[in-house]
């Protein structure tokens, strides 16, 4: 949906010609816009906020985050993890990166958690959403956790992340059993990276502030009154 | 909470008020600027640090359009304000978000433009929403005349006469801005990018930067425009009478979640306010320094009491409440109080307590604050957060725990039946229209499906219930497996378990929540004063009205 300039109905950070393609955002317009768009694909409100935290963080690695997003976002069939020591499966299903990596957090620190043994995620649809739940996890047991995908090995306490061949397996969008692996006797840094800009196309900015919509009430007129002034404003 | 400057205090401890005598609407809703609030402080580093002002660019003719630059310079950095003034017809001038155009538009510019950012601002600040900033700007703006004072001000410069104070008094203010955004809004820089620099790290620095160097462009339009009109024989605002304009701030249900959305900074807010009310209190002793400049700010506080002003029938009646309470401690701290007597600043306290109404009583914690700076100022640097701190749930903690301390935090939500529709008779959500959050009638609009989630004493509630057969040694993260709708309870609970601040202790879907006490609580802790209702959802308020401008900030005395 595209909007034109001097929109009057739009307070928010939505989608116009002044942008650019692609446009530019604060991370913290792409953590609202992604949080949005999460609850309005139907998402409990806590996994929408947690949805919209991670398209940050990936943005501010340097990854497209709210691309990344939007791919899972449209997903219908993604199941639930199904936390275990060393191996969590889904009976044959593709794991939600989100539910996972949320799951994988919470349960840092306990038995099924990252960090005891090699921890196998199988069949884990959208990897590179599973990032910034590691770096949380890592920062909550204090050590540092790779995660490897197939050839590739990935550190996301790291700072910026770049697409390199060896970890496209990693941040591309194919499911995968990734593994999670513990670095004993090192420190990490806080989860949460330097902050910066992140970079959007207009079309995939259009289809999240599509979704986001969703969860905004439409105008009566009762919900205009008291609102605002009722007379005029020349006084 | 870590902040070194609670330390040194420790036998203030026994005076903290409990937070479940704090946050209450009926309470927070009567809060007054301190001298901790967030203009204050902001005018107090850049005195202390001598900063310096010019206006690099003044390109305005004389209709009143073009644009000029304001700039602060501090020790290390300078910020500019870059100022747009427009001709606006009366028909298009609106406060609302709906409006489309403004007498004036601002951003907030790190560093000092060069000819292609203001360019780049040229085309972009004006259009507001519909316009992008960039990583360099820290806020955006815009404001309208108050066209009655406005025209009188100009009028009577041009003819070489001052304005009647009386109007000067009413208004308080040349221009009102409607939205102050920051913090990434439209393209802005993140707070994150600018939280380090000791300058803007307390909360709404950048935006009451804006907001202050907004007043001076006022009053130098008002200049301007008489000069252009009346030639010779115009003259310039008096320094007096330009002391007493501050700059209004109109504005309407917006802010009023903020405080819900943001547990860890309401938390330090609050704690450092009451941290200040008991240092305070704690005091062996009152000198006569002390004692004497809270006579001087009582003085004030009945002057300011009687030249506010409301037509909105709570408002009145807290304002006589204020001026009868005000009145009464004047009386007390005369008659009755003994500054000589051991805890002095207690005994006024607990008397105001037992004798004052809530409206009072909060006024008498901001005059009590007002003559020991030396004491609380320093309170002023714990006022930020680091709120991606406390996003990380604590998956171990077990459901036992998480019961006990929604038992502990969260009493006042636990026995209310949310199933009496007084109870739950409204709902907030965002409007399509303007995506602000506003707030429905649960019961009569449509829209009840999209409510948002700010209900903390229904969630709470709603929590404990969930966990009352789940076996007490079950870590959180297994729950939260299975019952994922209650995340964002449980996360709060835990902020809340080390943030005894962290949450307004009454049901904010309830038939008789007034949303003003929200507003009124935020806008406290910027330094609002005037607080003007409107109708229960919007309002307006004065912000820096006596303050120092620019050019007397050197020599001004202690903001």
């Amino acid at each position: 949906m595209m909007i034109k300039p001097n929109d009057p109905t739009r307070a928010g950070s939505a989608p116009v010609p002044q942008t650019g393609n692609p446009a530019h955002l604060s991370l913290s317009e792409i953590q609202a816009l992604c949080f949005k768009a999460a609850r309005g694909a139907g998402h409990d409100w806590g996994h929408a906020e947690e949805a919209g935290w991670a398209a940050a963080w990936l943005a501010a690695a340097g990854l497209p985050g709210p691309a990344l997003l939007l791919a899972w976002l449209r997903e219908t069939d993604l199941a639930a993890p199904l936390p275990a020591r060393d191996r969590w499966t889904t009976s044959g299903r593709r794991q939600c990166p989100l539910r996972t990596g949320v799951a994988l957090a919470d349960h840092a620190a306990l038995p099924e958690g990252p960090g005891v043994t090699p921890l196998v995620l199988e069949n884990l649809a959208h990897p590179a959403i599973i990032l910034p739940f590691v770096a949380r996890a890592a920062h909550r047991i204090g050590s540092r956790l790779l995660v490897r995908c197939g050839a590739g090995m990935i550190d996301p306490c790291s700072g910026r992340l770049s697409r390199t061949p060896s970890d496209s397996a990693c941040l591309g969008t194919a499911p995968i059993d990734l593994i999670i692996l513990r670095e004993d006797g090192i420190t990490t840094n806080p989860p949460t990276p330097a902050p910066h800009y992140g970079v959007i196309s207009l079309l995939h900015w259009q289809a999240l502030d599509a979704l986001a919509l969703r969860i905004t009430v439409p105008p009566s007129a009762q919900s205009r009154t008291g609102a605002g002034a009722e007379g005029g404003d020349n006084d | 909470m870590s902040c070194n400057a609670l330390d040194p205090m420790p036998q203030a401890a026994a005076f903290r008020r409990d937070a479940d005598e704090v946050m209450h609407l009926s309470r927070i809703g009567c809060s007054h600027p301190t001298r901790l609030s967030f203009l204050r402080r902001l005018l107090r580093r850049m005195q202390a640090e001598s900063w310096c002002f010019d206006r690099p660019l003044w390109d305005i003719d004389a209709r009143g359009v073009g644009r000029a630059v304001y700039r602060a310079s501090g020790p290390v950095r300078s910020y500019c304000l870059v100022a747009f003034a427009h001709e606006l017809p009366p028909e298009a001038r609106s406060d609302r978000v709906i409006a489309t155009a403004w007498d004036a538009t601002f951003a907030l510019f790190d560093g000092t433009p060069t000819a292609d950012d203001l360019t780049r601002l040229a085309a972009n600040v004006p259009l507001q929403e519909a316009g992008r900033i960039s990583p360099r700007e820290l806020s955006l703006s815009r404001a309208n005349r108050s066209v009655r004072l406005f025209d009188h001000v100009v009028e009577r410069l041009a003819a070489g006469q001052q304005p009647d104070p009386a109007m000067l008094r009413d208004t308080g203010y040349l221009m009102r801005t409607t939205a102050v955004y920051g913090s990434g809004k439209f393209g802005a820089a993140d707070r994150g990018m600018i939280a380090n620099r000791p300058e803007l790290s307390a909360p709404f620095q950048a935006e009451m930067l804006s907001v202050w160097l907004t007043r001076t462009f006022t009053v130098d339009l008002v200049n301007h425009l008489a000069a252009a009109r009346g030639g010779a024989r115009a003259t310039r605002l008096n320094s007096t009478l330009r002391r007493t304009l501050g700059v209004g701030n109109s504005t309407g249900l917006g802010m009023a979640p903020f405080l819900v959305r943001h547990p860890v900074l309401l938390n330090n807010w609050m704690l450092a306010r009451e941290e200040a009310l008991a240092r305070v209190r704690a005091q062996a002793r009152a000198t006569e320094t002390s004692i004497a400049a809270f006579e001087t700010a009582l003085a004030a506080a009945i002057d300011n009491a009687d030249e506010w002003h409301s037509t909105h029938p709570v408002q009145i009646a807290k304002l006589r409440d204020l001026r009868d309470g005000l009145a009464r401690l004047a009386d007390h701290v005369v008659q009755g109080w003994v500054p000589q007597a051991p805890l002095p600043w207690n005994a006024l306290w607990t008397w105001g307590q037992a004798n004052l109404p809530l409206e009072a009583q909060e006024a008498l914690l901001a005059l009590m604050l007002e003559p020991h700076g030396d004491l609380v100022d320093g309170l002023a640097d714990c006022m930020d957060a680091d709120e991606n701190r406390f996003f990380s749930i604590d998956g171990a903690m077990p459901v036992a725990t998480m019961r006990d301390i929604l038992v502990a935090r969260y009493g006042w939500a636990l026995d209310v039946d949310y199933d009496d529709p007084a109870n739950s008779a409204r709902f907030w959500y965002i409007s399509e229209e303007k995506l602000e959050p506003r707030l429905g009638e649960r019961f009569s609009e449509p829209g009840a499906e999209r409510e948002l989630p700010l209900d903390v004493g229904r969630q709470a509630a709603a929590l404990l219930r969930a966990l009352s057969d789940q076996p007490g040694a079950l870590p959180i993260a297994g729950f939260l497996l299975t019952h994922p709708e209650h995340r964002l309870m449980v996360r709060r609970a835990q902020i809340s378990a080390g943030h005894p601040f962290a949450d307004i202790r009454d049901n904010l879907i309830s038939a008789n929540m007034l949303p003003m006490d929200l507003l009124r609580c935020k806008l406290a802790f910027f330094g609002a004063t005037r607080f003007d209702p409107r109708s229960d959802r919007w309002l307006r308020i004065n912000l820096f009205q006596g303050a120092p401008y620019p050019d007397e900030m050197q020599g001004a005395g202690t903001p």
